[in-house]
Formats: C-alpha cells, sequence, structure tokens
C-alpha cells in the first residue's frame, strides 16, 4: 500500500506532513486536492487536507463548501483506501449543527446552541429577548476558520448593539479578512447580519471565556489515536479567538492550569472522539468558563492539526500521523478491518 | 491584604437559580469572607439587565457583617461578561452610610449610578471606571465631603456612552470639591483629554498632589505641550501617568526628560477615515 497526502501543493500542511514523512524515511505520494480521483490510485493509506478556500467573498463560501461537499462524496466512494480520517466523518463534524447534535446527544458539554436559522436581524433580537440573553455567537453552519462568524451583543433595554467579525464590507461584498473589527454603526451592524443570518446559521450563547493577563482565551486541542497530542491556547482581545486573526497563541504551561482542569479538558476530548470513530485526529476548540474552568466543546475540526507552534518545533502531529499510516501500511489492512 | 472575588458565572445563574438575590447571602456564607479586607464582586447574574441595587440593599442590610471591609470593588466584570456602560450599577448612598470602615470604593459602570450626598469621615480612595462619566456622578463627588480622600480616580469616558459634562463642569468641579488630603489624581479616558490637562494644571491640586494621572484618554501634544511647561514648576508632582495617549514621538521624547516618573506606554495612531482623524479612549463601550 502507498500512503497518500491528498491536499493543496505549496500548503504548510504539505511541506511539514511530507517533511515528517521524510525525517522518518518513510515514502509518501502527494496528489493536488482538486486533482484526485481515488479511482486512479490502488489501495493506499490516505490523509485529506482541506482545500483553500480561494476567494474572500463570502458569498462564495456556500459554493465552495458545495464543492467540498461533493468532493468529500467522491473520496468516500471508494473503499479500497484507508483514510486516516474518514471523509463521511470530516462531513458530519463540518456540518456544525450535526456535530453539535451528536455530541449533546453522548452527553458532553457543549456551547449551547438557541436556534438555528434565524432568517433576519429582527428575528434574533426577538430571540434574545425572549431568551433573556444579550450575547451570542452567529456562525454559518458550513465554515471553516472564523469565516462569516459574529460576536453579536444586543441590549433590548436601550437597543444598543455591538458587532465583533471579520467580514469587511467592501462596496457591495462582504469579504472575509484576517482583521477583527468592532462595530457600533447600527447601520453597518444590520447590512452584515443580514446577509450572513440567512447563510444557515446556528445561534449559540456567548459564554464569558477564562482570562490570562486581561485577555480571554480558549483551547484548541489536537488529539490523534486516542491521546492528547497538542494543547494550545488561544487568545485574544475580542471575542473571537481563531489563530488566523493575528490572536495570539500561548503554550499551556504559561497559564498555570489547575492539573484538574487539564484533566477535565483531555476526558471531554476523549470523550468527543469516541462519538466520531471516523476520525483518527482532530482539533478540538475547547472553552473554559470565566469562573469555574469548565471545559466546553465549541467545535470539533476533522482536519485542524495545523500547530506553527508544532510544525516549526517537533512536528510531531504530523510525526505521528506518518507513524500511524506507515504501521496501517505496512499491515496492509484497511482501517475498517482494525477495529 | 486579603481579598477576594465574589461573581456568579453563566451556569449559576442561568441554570442553577442564582441572582442579585442570592449573591449576599452566599457571600455571607461563606467563612473566608469574616477574614478579607477587600471583597470584589463580579457578576451578579445579568448585569446589563439587572442593576446591583439589591446587592448594595443586602450590604447594607447587614452592616454589621461587612463592618471589616475595608476596600469594596463592585462590578468586576469584563467585556465578555458585559459591556461597562451595559453595566447596570446602583445607588451607593446608603451603601457609603452603613460602612463607616470603608477605605476604598471602586466602581465600574456608571448607567444608574447614584450617590446622592455624599459624607465620609473615612474614605481615602474612589475609583470609576466608566465609559462615559455622567454629570450627576461628578456634582454628587464635588459636593462631597471626604477628609480622608487620598486617590480620586474617574474615568470621564465619552459622550455616546454617557460623559455628558462640559469641560466648564470638569472646571468647576475642580474649584468647588474640597479634597485637603487628595495626593493622587485621575482624571482619565476622556475624548476630551487636552483641554481636562489644562483645567486640572490650572486647579488648586495641582499645588498638592503627588501623582497625576491623565492615562488612557484622548490626550495629544496640546495636553503634551502643558505639561511640559507646567509639570516642572510643581516639584510635589512625583509621578505622572501617560499610559495611552496620542503624543508624537517627538513630544514622548521631551516628556520622558521630565524629572518625574512619566508613564509613557501604549502610544497611539488615530483612526483615518474621509480626511477625517478619529481619537478613541481606552474604554468606549
Amino acid at each position: 500500500m502507498n500512503l497518500l497526502l491528498v491536499g493543496e501543493p505549496n500548503s504548510r500542511r504539505t511541506q511539514y506532513f511530507l517533511r515528517a514523512a521524510a525525517d522518518q524515511r518513510v515514502d509518501a505520494l502527494f496528489c493536488n486536492i482538486h486533482e484526485f480521483h481515488p479511482e486512479c490510485y490502488s489501495p493506499s493509506v490516505v490523509k485529506i487536507d482541506p482545500p483553500h478556500f480561494p476567494n474572500y467573498e463570502l458569498s462564495s463560501m456556500n459554493e465552495f463548501l458545495c464543492s467540498y461537499d461533493n468532493m468529500m462524496n467522491l473520496f468516500s466512494g471508494d473503499l479500497r483506501h484507508t483514510y486516516l480520517n474518514e471523509p463521511k466523518a470530516i462531513q458530519l463534524v463540518l456540518n456544525k449543527l450535526q456535530c453539535k447534535q451528536e455530541l449533546e446527544k453522548n452527553m458532553l458539554p457543549v456551547t449551547k446552541m438557541l436556534a438555528y436559522h434565524i432568517k433576519n436581524q429582527q428575528e434574533l433580537q426577538e430571540l434574545l429577548y425572549e431568551k433573556h440573553c444579550s450575547s451570542v455567537f452567529i456562525k454559518p453552519n458550513f465554515s471553516s476558520g472564523a469565516a462569516g462568524v459574529l460576536a453579536y451583543k444586543f441590549n433590548y433595554k436601550t437597543n444598543q448593539q455591538v458587532l465583533y467579525t471579520s467580514c469587511h464590507q467592501i462596496n457591495e461584498t462582504l469579504v472575509n479578512t484576517r482583521n477583527l473589527q468592532r462595530l457600533e454603526n447600527p447601520g453597518m451592524i444590520s447590512s452584515i447580519l443580514n446577509r450572513i443570518l440567512p447563510m444557515e446559521t446556528i445561534i449559540e450563547r456567548w459564554y464569558p471565556k477564562a482570562v490570562f493577563k486581561g485577555c480571554c482565551f480558549d483551547l484548541r486541542v489536537v488529539m490523534q489515536f486516542g491521546k492528547m497530542d497538542y494543547m494550545i491556547a488561544r487568545q485574544s482581545n475580542g471575542p473571537i479567538t481563531n489563530l488566523q486573526l493575528n490572536n495570539g497563541a500561548l503554550p499551556i504551561s504559561q497559564l498555570e492550569l489547575p492539573e484538574r482542569v487539564i484533566g477535565e479538558v483531555e476526558e471531554v476530548c476523549k470523550k468527543t472522539m469516541r462519538v466520531f470513530p471516523g476520525l483518527q485526529y482532530a482539533g478540538i476548540d475547547v472553552l473554559l468558563s470565566k469562573e469555574e474552568l469548565k471545559p466546553y466543546v465549541i467545535e470539533v475540526n476533522g482536519q485542524g492539526d495545523l500547530i506553527y507552534q508544532d510544525i516549526f518545533h517537533e512536528n510531531r502531529i504530523y510525526k505521528n500521523q506518518i507513524h500511524w499510516c506507515d504501521q496501517r501500511r505496512k499491515n496492509g489492512t484497511r482501517k475498517a478491518d482494525i477495529k | 491584604m486579603n481579598s477576594k472575588r465574589y461573581a456568579y458565572s453563566y451556569e449559576d445563574w442561568e441554570d442553577n437559580g442564582k441572582s442579585d438575590k442570592t449573591l449576599v447571602s452566599d457571600i455571607l456564607e461563606d467563612k473566608e469572607f469574616y477574614s478579607l479586607d477587600e471583597l470584589i464582586i463580579g457578576s451578579w447574574g445579568e448585569a446589563w439587565d439587572v442593576s446591583c441595587q439589591q446587592v448594595l440593599d443586602d450590604i447594607v442590610l447587614n452592616a454589621d457583617k461587612f463592618s471589616h471591609i475595608k476596600y469594596l470593588f463592585i462590578g468586576d466584570m469584563d467585556s465578555e461578561e458585559s459591556e461597562v456602560s451595559w453595566i447596570a450599577q446602583g445607588n451607593y448612598n446608603a451603601l457609603l452610610k452603613a460602612l463607616p470602615n470603608l477605605k476604598g470604593l471602586t466602581i465600574k459602570g456608571s448607567t444608574d449610578l447614584e450617590f446622592g450626598e455624599i459624607n465620609h469621615e473615612n474614605l481615602e480612595s474612589i475609583e470609576i471606571i466608566s465609559g462615559g462619566l455622567p454629570l450627576s456622578v461628578i456634582h454628587s463627588i464635588a459636593n462631597a465631603k471626604l477628609p480622608k480622600l487620598n486617590k480620586l480616580l474617574l474615568y470621564l469616558g465619552v459622550e455616546n456612552y454617557g460623559f455628558d459634562a462640559s469641560i466648564e463642569d470638569i472646571e468647576d468641579f475642580l474649584t468647588n470639591s474640597d479634597f485637603p488630603s487628595l495626593s493622587y489624581l485621575g482624571l482619565t479616558n476622556c475624548e476630551i483629554q487636552d483641554e481636562v490637562t489644562k483645567v486640572v494644571l490650572d486647579s488648586k491640586y495641582i499645588n498638592q498632589i503627588e501623582v497625576l494621572d491623565l492615562s488612557n484618554g484622548c490626550l495629544k501634544d496640546t495636553g503634551g505641550e502643558l505639561l511640559l511647561n507646567n509639570i516642572p514648576n510643581y516639584p510635589n508632582i512625583k509621578k505622572l501617568n501617560l499610559e495611552y495617549h496620542y503624543l508624537s514621538n517627538e513630544m514622548m521624547k521631551k516628556l520622558a526628560n521630565l524629572s518625574v516618573e512619566v508613564n509613557l506606554n501604549s502610544q497611539n495612531e488615530p483612526y483615518s477615515y474621509d480626511d477625517t482623524l478619529y481619537y478613541d479612549p481606552l474604554i468606549t463601550e
């Protein structure tokens, strides 16, 4: 069997995965994800990396995700290959609503969803009034990174609003950027809300996050093969902590979290992985509540293994993946046969 | 100093029935409370929707049990919990009367904040953190009888968030107030920080204070120049806090050469839009 990486050429993921393979003297092939036809390859152990979102315009996000979904359907159709992460499992967790429902069904602590598919700002404000809630996150059901994610506050007593977003309106186009902005202008807020909300969004309670040296943070945990392989804190001055928004990554050791908390995070993440047996690895975003440091799963990223602090240092995550893939390759067994 | 913070988490008030009505009784049930010098109160529930008045009233009702508290901070929340201007405060008149041993009071948030007539023999420090401090509060403090007040730190803020005083009002405040023990004066976080600098330098307090705090506001070279020309005339001033400012590099160099300790951290650039420059204080929320 071959070991095959399917991804974007010239990406850091590709570069460092192949470097990990070379370091361990393991032969790994590479195929451009946009050109991958599973039937063209002999049975292989395959890792699928995510494609780049080629366009910063949010209006094209749905089209991109649709074509990505089709890609995953195509890959999952060929049972000859052993996938590091099964395409169907990647698809499942990409659907935030389904992912959350699966976790809740399995009694895992998740950030609470208040509603699904609110159509416009007025409905949203009515929801907040009904739920007696002032602060929510609005997330397109199918999106990656912080694309289209909004953090919204509404005081229904005073009608004041605040919106945090990395979307910027340029002329009539909503563009995803790396810069988080805070908006208070009602017209600008309405314009963005009424374009994002119809994109099939989930509305989640905004939980105050734990704070370190004046900045809130949450955690990205990379789980692999049943273990916690890496944990990093994502610190931010604003409410959206994704690392690609020029937020600060902080080693866990600097937070001086109690052992109890680390243990609880690890336990929650282990249980989360068991809910998705098709995933050998995932990047799990975990929030720690401000007062009690209680962990909640924010979301599960089926391809969330890129941690710069690791690839530029030990490259441990990819090395462990290479080791796993190489073992499967040598055994010549399909993943489905291993259990 | 023995200090402890009490605050409700989201789960406390959403799932477990905790609220402004239960906070003080929860504090009183905590054995550690009785050995504290400083009591810090964070979120009492949905602090944007429910004021802290019940908390203040319950402290007053149990004043004897709070008599050992020297320092009190009410409203210790970050923006994840509530915008500063959304924190629903209360009337502190009865509380100040009920706690004669209190030395320091810190309040965050100025919506619905009231003091009435202030008369306190032992209060040494008042700090009010806000995005916009109303004139009514400034008037109450101006008329206050606080013979031992050593530190006064007010975040004045911006008009959009409730700062409705004019520079003449600030001037009157400095003229009419009487704090003979004042050694730290902070009028900060202000959109008219240059103008505030001028009236402070012209006030009676400039001859008596040791620390002048003009931080977190829109201080520009105009205000910087005033400080450069005037601070050397007041050897009583030992520290000048200008952290978070819009001073030029050149002005910063000049101020750094003053023979007082000067904090010039956090230089900012104005935001430019449509050929207009916009300056914001640190807290405008």
